[in-house]
């Protein structure tokens, strides 16, 4: 269909948003890497130091003014980034791998098998993630950042699975899934010449997605005090300091929700850019 | 030895018989045709060839091919016959080449697998050669572009040439073309046929040449087997059945073809 519609009309006024999201995607992502990257090295203060007087507003010296305890917050929110960018590759990093290798073996096996399977992940997708994710934590005994990853990793497997037994299951459909077999080919061979880079457009496009949604349910996580423990400065926990002071000091809640936004955004705008880049077929028409 | 000895072949889903005890021989080097309606069964008579049925779907009788007891076999067993005995060649040439991989790779895959299989390793320049080769075999124009292309970027003639040469790649004893030349325009439609022909005849392959269109079958097959509703009606030599239908269902493909030529005499 979007084939057609690509050969029929090469509609300029379609290339340009798509490229100017891919852009802005990978300029607002990309933004935040730098500033997670550099914080390995340095930042303006030390995250744990009183630096200034309480709850400070916005000035040269404290970009994002203070906390409740004088401690810089940009410097905060800088390592949030960090935090928020290893907590979203760790979980989507875990969920590919037990969510493709699941889905793959249940788009291959018998009926019964691929029913148990379709049916443990429907059950564990109606399980709210974020109650999943408490789950894991409470199970793991102490929150850390680990624990927060794996849980969030465990909870959005199902997601991925599920989405790679159906793109799976329709392309073993294909005639020439079929036309390999005919001629000989092997199941690994299938899965890894075939299989995987057909749907690998689809499968990227979703962990995109997924990465937005883990770095959202990680703040949530860390706002309920159930993400990585002080002195991980999670913009969930920023958050959740700043609850007490929204009136006197708005901008304590403000500085985190623009920097966990704005990565979001970015994900997703990544995620509608990258929909293009793994299918030759829509490459043409850029 | 008969290439492929096809016996009292029943295909059942639950209850219900798809194919019914349909039995059918293709010796080395011959041309088979296999006619009927949308339905009939002809697919999945040759998917049971190679034992590919789709699940839930049970065979019972028995299939030699090349010797090999088909039902029942082992998918390792089953794996080593495929490609080297019977290669196919399918309906939508589209659907039947992976959209996101180049034509050379694709064509380089079935032959990189024989020299596997056969024991040795080839070179990626002898193997880009063999891909050459044989896109050369079924007169591709262009060969350099059409390696590099992806099969959105060729026509649909050009596809199925293309998953001809693959076909032809696996050097089987048994090429099974399922209706190959339905998704084609006519002109490109006779050129494919032709090609089929000239190839079968060349490399020394059998053919089993499906479809429901009788003319075409005419022209490849010097044997053909009619089936309808998953029962055969009519086998023989193509002049003898063609020539003589005596079932009902022949009587009418024939007749149906016949109208069709005086059809056009009468334009002309
Ligand atoms: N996987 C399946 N499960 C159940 N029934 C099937 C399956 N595949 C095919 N059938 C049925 O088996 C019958 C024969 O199908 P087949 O594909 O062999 O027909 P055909 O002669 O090749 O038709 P066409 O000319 O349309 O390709 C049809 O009635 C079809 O609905
Ligand atoms: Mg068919």
């Amino acid at each position: 269909m979007t084939d057609l519609v690509d050969l029929q009309a090469p509609a300029p006024a379609r290339r340009t948003p798509r490229s100017l999201t891919l852009s802005v995607g990978l300029v607002l992502v990309g933004l935040h890497l730098f500033v997670a990257l550099l914080t390995l090295f340095w930042t303006p203060y030390d995250p744990t130091a009183m630096t200034g007087g309480r709850l400070e507003p916005p000035s040269w010296a404290h970009w994002a003014g203070t906390d409740r305890l004088g401690r810089d917050l940009f410097t905060q929110i800088m390592i949030g980034s960090r935090i928020a960018l290893t907590v979203g590759a760790g979980a989507v990093a875990i969920a590919a791998a037990i969510g493709v290798t699941l889905g793959v073996l249940a788009a291959f096996a018998t009926r019964t098998l691929d029913d148990v399977l379709a049916a443990t992940f429907d059950i564990l997708i109606a399980f709210p993630t974020l109650l999943l994710a408490m789950l894991v934590v409470a199970a793991t005994d102490t929150a850390s950042l680990f624990s927060a990853i794996l849980a969030l990793g465990i909870a959005i497997s199902a997601i991925v699975a599920r989405l790679t037994r159906i793109l799976a299951k329709r392309v073993l459909a294909m005639d020439y899934i079929t036309a390999a077999r005919t001629a000989g080919s092997s199941w690994p061979s299938i899965v890894f010449r075939h299989v995987l880079p057909n749907i690998w457009p689809t499968l990227s496009v979703n962990f995109a997605l997924q990465f937005g949604i883990a770095i959202i349910a990680e703040a949530s996580l860390s706002y309920l005090g159930l993400g990585a423990p002080p002195p991980n400065a999670s913009w969930g926990r920023l958050l959740q300091e700043a609850q007490g002071t929204v009136y006197t000091a708005p901008f304590g809640a403000v500085a985190p929700g623009i920097a966990l936004v704005s990565l979001v955004i970015g994900m997703n705008l990544l995620a509608d850019g990258l929909r293009d880049v793994g299918d030759p077929t829509r490459r043409r028409s850029r | 030895m008969s290439l492929l000895r096809i016996e009292n072949l029943t295909i059942r889903t639950g209850g219900q018989a798809l194919v019914k005890d349909m039995s059918l021989v293709i010796e080395p080097g011959a041309r088979v045709g296999l006619i009927g309606e949308s339905g009939s069964g002809k697919s999945l008579t040759a998917l049971a060839a190679i034992g590919l049925l789709p699940p839930g779907l049970k065979p019972e009788g028995s299939i030699l091919l090349d010797g090999v007891q088909v039902i029942g076999a082992s998918e390792e067993k089953l794996k080593a016959l495929r490609g080297r005995t019977a290669a196919f060649v399918f309906q939508e040439p589209l659907t039947a080449l992976d959209p996101l991989m180049k034509i050379g790779r694709q064509v380089a895959e079935p032959i990189a697998r024989r020299h596997r299989r056969d024991g040795r390793s080839a070179g990626r320049q002898e193997i880009v050669a063999e891909v050459r080769h044989y896109l050369e075999r079924v007169a591709l124009p262009d060969i350099d572009r059409i390696m590099n292309a992806y099969p959105f970027q060729i026509s649909g003639g050009q596809r199925q040439r293309v998953a001809i040469a693959m076909a032809l790649a696996c050097r089987p004893k048994l090429l099974i073309a399922d209706e190959p030349t339905t998704a084609l325009d006519v002109t490109t439609q006779a050129e494919i046929l032709e090609l089929l022909s000239t190839l079968v005849r060349e490399e020394g392959m059998a053919l089993l040449f499906i479809s429901h269109d009788l003319p075409v079958v005419a022209k490849v097959a010097e044997e053909v087997t009619v089936l309808r509703r998953g029962q055969v009606v009519e086998q023989g030599p193509v002049r003898s059945v063609f020539g003589s239908p005596q079932h009902e269902y022949t009587k009418m493909l024939v007749d149906a073809a016949a109208a069709f030529d005086r059809a056009l005499g009468a334009q002309q």
